[in-house]
């Protein structure tokens, strides 16, 4: 009875991975791993990194950056090409899915349909051959933990989209995973509804104290939750690290572009000194950042990140702070602030938040303005992307 | 377009529409007394006659109906053809099932062109197709001589051919396409993500199949047994040419009182009582088949 033998090794991982033990082994370590699809395809190009025990950490990325396959090669449903994988002490590249200690929540939910709430959480439990009433205990705590309790004799069809996602995720951690894979699973479900769950995944990811693997092209959502973030583009990791690291100080013009919203104005590094570098811009304005990412070199080309909240809007020209000659071109009332889209003098665009009470009147748009940036609110990357302003919307309308 | 198409028959004049519709109801209706009712009617009609040697000997009542239900061949024959029925129905679902499963969710690119494969495989003429399992079955066959080959067996099989077996082999290839296709488009209707999710979880292939594939296939099942089983029950080719005289079937026994005994009589006394236990089979399939339907409803109601 094979089938009696791997169940035994399953609930052995399983009683392995108790989530109160904190030790320094990773969860997941992948090295160097690469996936090809045919020959020109590559899908994942060379990545490595480590999952702690009980971290949320987040794929981040476009669509095609690689994300999901990554996910799947930790399922264990596609094969690195290349590359090492462990998860949870274990050798994972060749282990078959249904023997991994490791569950996914898919995108579309993918529950049973012919089966009842509880028929469907209790099925992992089952196919570790653990005793009936273990089984009946474990569904009854992982519905408590998702808080649909009741349901259990239902079927899913007769759930809402929220709940079924919310069974969904009962039905993987009722296998008890060493690590919990999710597969952008809010991507089905209205802003308000995401906005509930996002909290609520990371209550229950802190109560069962497991790895997370998080799926996402949200970056508000991969922001809000994770412990550490690795932003992906075309099947590589541009930029590992916590939210904060991430946003404030990318190490990529792609990850200054992605994450939140971002005005990227190219330049060339004039000064370096220790209070900051000077960068001339296009336009022949000259601009100090305080911050840098690695690779900033007096002479070479730079592209300075601004975020929209950071840039003031100055009526004349002030003396004391560099600024940005340019005129208004569009505004949105948006509440508490007020958005505008603003055009250099060469015709680039400018985003910037202006709060609603210091609102300038309709005459500004008829003339010349200013914006300016204090240094420390100003952050330097090397490059720029074709001399172009790239502004983050481009790249993430969702922000 | 579709409006277009729905808008245009309004402004015909409506004696025109309505000689339409007539023509639509009434066509296939001609087709089917002339070409179906009205011999079922004749054979209906000999079934009350007398046939003897002299031929022809007048209307006789439920007689031969009587002779029928009370001749022990009869039921033995019957018998027979149940269990090679089922056997091949069984033998039929355990290929067409995973057939069907990687047809729908593996071959992806090559779908379409397999699945026609799979239809002009079930065009080829029945008796070449028979003929060329008799080559394979025989006792000199291609699988007799391979197997003596590798010296698995000391001597042929000699009941390869010409035994219930061989009838069972050739039935249940016959019908595979039949079986797979209502099969393969229950199963298209599934999310491929079921079975990832089910292997996810813990389930080998054969529990795959068993609590997730099988289950949301029975609608398909359904259609393949009833589409598959009546056929099954009528053969009367197939066992004529590989059956000998242990695959005797009721379709050849009937064939042998019409053709062979020339008694028409008890011949389509034979053909009515099998058509009354296939309507008894059919309404037992859609009681079935109703159930199955309703644990699967909500299979692409996502």
């Amino acid at each position: 009875m094979t089938d009696m033998e791997e169940a035994q090794v399953r609930v052995d991982q399983t009683q392995d991975a108790d989530p109160i033990v904190r030790d320094d082994t990773p969860a997941i370590l992948v090295e160097r791993v690469t996936k090809r699809f045919g020959e020109e395809t590559v899908a994942v190009n060379d990545i490595s990194f480590t999952v702690g025990k009980s971290e949320f950490f987040s794929l981040l990325g476009p669509s095609g950056c690689g994300k999901t396959t990554t996910l799947r090669m930790l399922a264990g449903f596609e094969t690195p090409t290349a590359g090492r994988i462990v998860i949870d002490g274990q050798d994972a590249v060749t282990l078959p899915v249904h023997k991994r200690n490791t569950n996914l929540v898919f995108q579309n939910y993918a529950l049973f349909p012919h089966m009842t709430i509880q028929q469907n959480v209790a099925f992992g439990p089952e196919r570790k051959r653990l005793p009936r009433k273990e089984v009946q205990a474990r569904v009854a705590e992982v519905l408590e933990a998702v808080r649909l309790p009741d349901y259990a004799s239902r079927y899913p069809r007769e759930l809402s989209g929220g709940q079924q996602q919310r069974v969904a995720l009962a039905r993987a951690l009722a296998n008890r995973p060493a690590v919990l894979l999710l597969d952008e699973p809010l991507g089905a479900l209205d802003l308000k509804l995401r906005e509930n769950m996002q909290f609520e995944l990371k209550r229950i990811q802190r109560e069962v104290g497991i790895s997370f693997v998080y799926v996402t092209h949200d970056q508000g959502e991969a922001l809000t939750m994770s412990d550490r973030i690795a932003v992906m583009n075309k099947g590589k990791i541009e930029h590992l690290g916590a939210p904060e690291e991430v946003y404030l100080r990318p190490k990529s013009l792609f990850t200054a572009g992605f994450i939140g919203q971002a005005n990227l104005l190219p330049g060339t590094i004039e000064t370096q000194e220790s209070s900051g570098l000077g960068v001339r811009l296009s336009d022949g304005s000259l601009l100090r950042a305080e911050t840098s990412a690695e690779g900033c070199e007096v002479g070479e080309k730079a592209t300075l990140m601004i975020r929209p909240e950071h840039l003031r809007l100055e009526l004349e020209q002030p003396g004391d702070v560099p600024s940005i000659p340019v005129r208004l071109k569009d505004e949105t009332f948006q509440g508490s602030w007020a958005r505008y889209a603003a055009e250099t003098r060469e015709g680039a665009r400018i985003v910037l938040l202006v709060p609603s009470d210091a609102r300038p009147d309709a005459g500004a748009f008829d003339r010349e303005v200013w914006v300016s940036c204090s240094a420390e609110h100003a952050y330097a990357l090397p490059g720029d992307e074709d001399g172009d302003v790239v502004t983050a919307e481009e790249l993430s309308p969702s922000a | 377009m579709h409006e277009v198409l729905d808008e245009e028959p309004v402004v015909r004049s409506r004696s025109h529409q309505r000689g339409r519709i007539i023509a639509y109801v009434t066509s296939p209706t001609v087709v089917l007394l002339v070409f179906f009712v009205g011999p079922m009617a004749v054979l209906g009609y000999m079934s009350f006659l007398k046939f003897g040697i002299a031929g022809v000997g007048g209307y006789t009542g439920f007689d031969n109906y009587h002779e029928v239900l009370t001749d022990p061949t009869f039921w033995e024959v019957l018998w027979t053809t149940f269990t090679i029925a089922t056997v091949a129905m069984i033998v039929m679902l355990v290929f067409a099932l995973p057939l069907a499963s990687v047809l729908a969710f593996k071959v992806k690119r090559y779908e379409l062109q397999l699945l026609l494969l799979l239809v002009l495989a079930d065009q080829l003429n029945p008796l070449i197709r028979v003929y060329a399992w008799r080559i394979l079955l025989g006792k000199n066959g291609i699988i007799n001589t391979t197997l003596e080959f590798l010296g698995l067996i000391n001597q042929p099989i000699a009941s390869l051919l010409f035994s219930k077996t061989a009838v069972v082999i050739v039935t249940s290839a016959e019908y595979l396409a039949i079986a797979t296709i209502p099969i393969y488009a229950a199963l298209k209707a599934v999310d491929p993500s079921m079975l990832e999710a089910a292997n996810d979880l813990g389930a080998g292939t054969f529990t795959r199949y068993r609590k997730i594939l099988v289950p949301l296939a029975a609608p398909g099942i359904f259609v393949a047994l009833i589409l598959v089983y009546i056929p099954l029950f009528t053969e009367f080719l197939t066992p004529a040419l590989v059956g000998g005289t242990s695959g005797f079937m009721i379709g050849n026994y009937i064939e042998q009182q019409i053709l062979k005994t020339g008694n028409w009589g008890v011949g389509s006394a034979m053909s009515f009582l099998l058509l009354i236990f296939s309507v008894v089979f059919v309404g037992i399939m859609y009681r079935l088949g109703r159930i199955g339907r309703l644990q699967t409803a909500t299979t692409s109601s996502q």
